[in-house]
C-alpha cells in the first residue's frame, strides 16, 4: 500500500513512520493522533485513509477516535468507514427524517400526542390535506433542514435561518457521548427532543452505554433534584428521554454528580 | 499576567480566543442548560474540551455580574466569577468582554427565556 497525499501535508503525519513497516497499530495511532489536530477537511481525509488501511492489514476490525486513538469494533461487515464517520461528526447539511407534527393556532407549539388524540389521532392528521387541516386551525410543522459542524473536540448541529438553535456535543475519551448544549431557538415547543434525535442521527451518533449531560445549572432543574424529584422526571430528563426514545433507546437508570459548577446527569441505556 | 496556573486559556485554546473578533451585530443565544447569553463570535472552532468549560465558565459569571441572572442557591457565583477575574488579569481579548451591558432587545429576550416552561423541549 502506498501512502497517500493528505492535501500535501501528508508530511508529519507518521506516515514516514509506516513507510519502514514499524507496527502497524502503533503507526496508525501516531497518524491518528496527528490528524486529529488537523483542521476538519485533513482529518476527514485521514481517518478515511486510516480506515481503509486498517481495513486492509488488520485481521480485526479497527476504527478511529476523535482523539486519534486507535480501537478495536466489533462490525457485522467490517463498515469501518461507517464507524470512523460517527466518531468524527460530520459536516454539511443533513434533512430531518419527515415526522408527523401539527401546529395549533396560538403559542409557537406543536400537538403533543394526547393533544392529537384529541383531533383523532396521529393517522388521521396525517392522513388530511393542508386544506382540511386548516379547517380545523391546524397546520403541518417540518423541520428544517439541519447544518452539521464538527472539529477536533465537538460535533455541533445549527438551523440555518434559527442562529439560536443548537446542539453540541463531543465524545469522552472512553468513548461517552457527553451532550452539552441543546437550545431550540425559534423552533416550537415540543421539538427540542426531535431536533436532538436528529441531530445525534445527522452525526451518526448513536450513543451506547451512556450520555452525559454536562454541568447543568438550570434554574428548576438543580431545585428539583435537590428536593428528590428523580431525574427521569425533571424537564431536562424528559426531554432527553424522549430524544433518546425517537433513536430506539431506552434510558435505564439516571445518576447524578454533584459539582461546584452545577449537575452532571448520566443516563445509562439499553 | 499571573503565573501558569492562574492562566485560563493556554496554549492552542489561549491562540483560539484572541483571534477572535467582536462583531457588535450579531445578536445572542440562550444557553439552557446553564441559563446564559453568548454570542457566536465568542467561540472559537476548535477549542479543548476544558477550554469549553472555561468558557461555560465566563459565560456564568458575565451573566451573574452583569446581566442579572440568580443562579439556583446551591450554586456559588464566586466560583465562576473568580474564572472572569483571572480571564481579566490575563488580559485576554475575548469579545466576550465587550457585552457586559446588554441591548433593549437583548434583555428582552433574556428575561423570555429565563421564564419559558420548557427550555429544552
Amino acid at each position: 500500500m502506498t501512502v497517500e497525499n493528505l492535501g500535501g501535508l501528508a508530511v508529519g503525519f507518521g506516515a514516514d513512520r509506516l513507510a519502514k513497516s514499524v507496527k502497524i497499530t502503533e503507526a496508525l495511532e501516531t497518524l491518528g493522533t496527528e490528524a486529529s489536530a488537523m483542521g476538519s477537511g485533513v482529518r476527514e481525509k485521514a481517518s478515511k485513509l486510516i480506515s481503509r488501511m486498517a481495513d486492509e492489514l488488520m485481521p480485526q476490525s479497527m476504527g478511529v477516535t476523535p482523539d486519534g486513538r486507535l480501537i478495536p469494533i466489533k462490525t457485522d461487515a467490517g463498515k469501518i468507514d461507517d464507524f470512523a464517520a460517527k466518531m468524527v461528526g460530520r459536516s454539511g447539511e443533513y434533512v430531518p427524517e419527515h415526522k408527523p407534527m401539527f401546529l395549533a393556532p396560538g403559542p409557537n407549539k406543536v400537538l403533543s400526542k394526547r393533544e392529537m388524540e384529541a383531533f383523532g389521532g396521529l393517522k388521521k392528521l396525517e392522513a388530511m390535506s393542508d386544506g382540511e387541516l386548516a379547517s380545523i386551525g391546524l397546520r403541518r410543522y417540518e423541520m428544517s433542514k439541519l447544518r452539521l459542524e464538527s472539529d477536533e473536540f465537538s460535533l455541533q448541529a445549527k438551523v440555518p435561518g434559527d442562529h439560536r438553535a443548537w446542539f453540541r456535543a463531543s465524545v469522552s475519551k472512553d468513548g461517552t457521548l457527553v451532550l452539552t448544549d441543546l437550545s431550540k431557538g425559534a423552533m416550537p415547543d415540543g421539538t427540542g427532543a426531535y431536533f436532538l434525535a436528529e441531530a445525534l442521527k445527522a452525526h451518526n451518533l448513536k450513543p451506547t452505554g451512556k450520555i452525559f449531560l454536562k454541568n447543568i445549572r438550570e434554574k428548576e432543574t438543580l431545585p428539583a433534584l435537590a428536593a428528590g424529584v428523580s431525574p427521569e422526571h425533571t424537564k431536562i430528563g424528559r426531554c432527553v428521554t424522549k430524544g433518546l426514545k425517537e433513536l430506539g433507546l431506552t434510558p435505564t437508570a439516571f445518576k447524578l454528580v454533584e459539582t461546584d459548577r452545577g449537575i452532571d446527569i448520566i443516563i445509562e441505556l439499553r | 499576567m499571573g503565573t501558569d496556573t492562574d492562566l485560563v486559556f493556554k496554549g492552542k485554546d489561549l491562540d483560539l480566543i484572541q483571534s477572535l473578533v467582536y462583531e457588535p451585530s450579531l445578536e445572542p443565544m440562550y444557553c439552557s442548560f446553564r441559563m446564559y447569553l453568548h454570542w457566536p463570535d465568542e467561540l472559537p472552532s476548535g477549542i479543548s474540551t476544558e477550554g469549553y468549560e472555561s468558557l461555560c465558565d465566563l459565560w456564568t459569571a458575565r451573566a451573574c455580574r452583569y446581566h442579572g441572572l440568580t443562579l439556583p442557591e446551591s450554586l456559588n457565583p464566586a466560583t465562576f466569577t473568580r474564572v472572569w477575574d483571572r480571564a481579566i488579569a490575563q488580559g485576554l481579548l475575548w469579545p466576550g468582554f465587550q457585552r457586559l451591558e446588554l441591548g433593549e432587545a437583548d434583555k428582552k429576550y433574556f428575561l423570555e427565556m429565563l421564564k419559558q416552561e420548557n427550555p429544552f423541549d
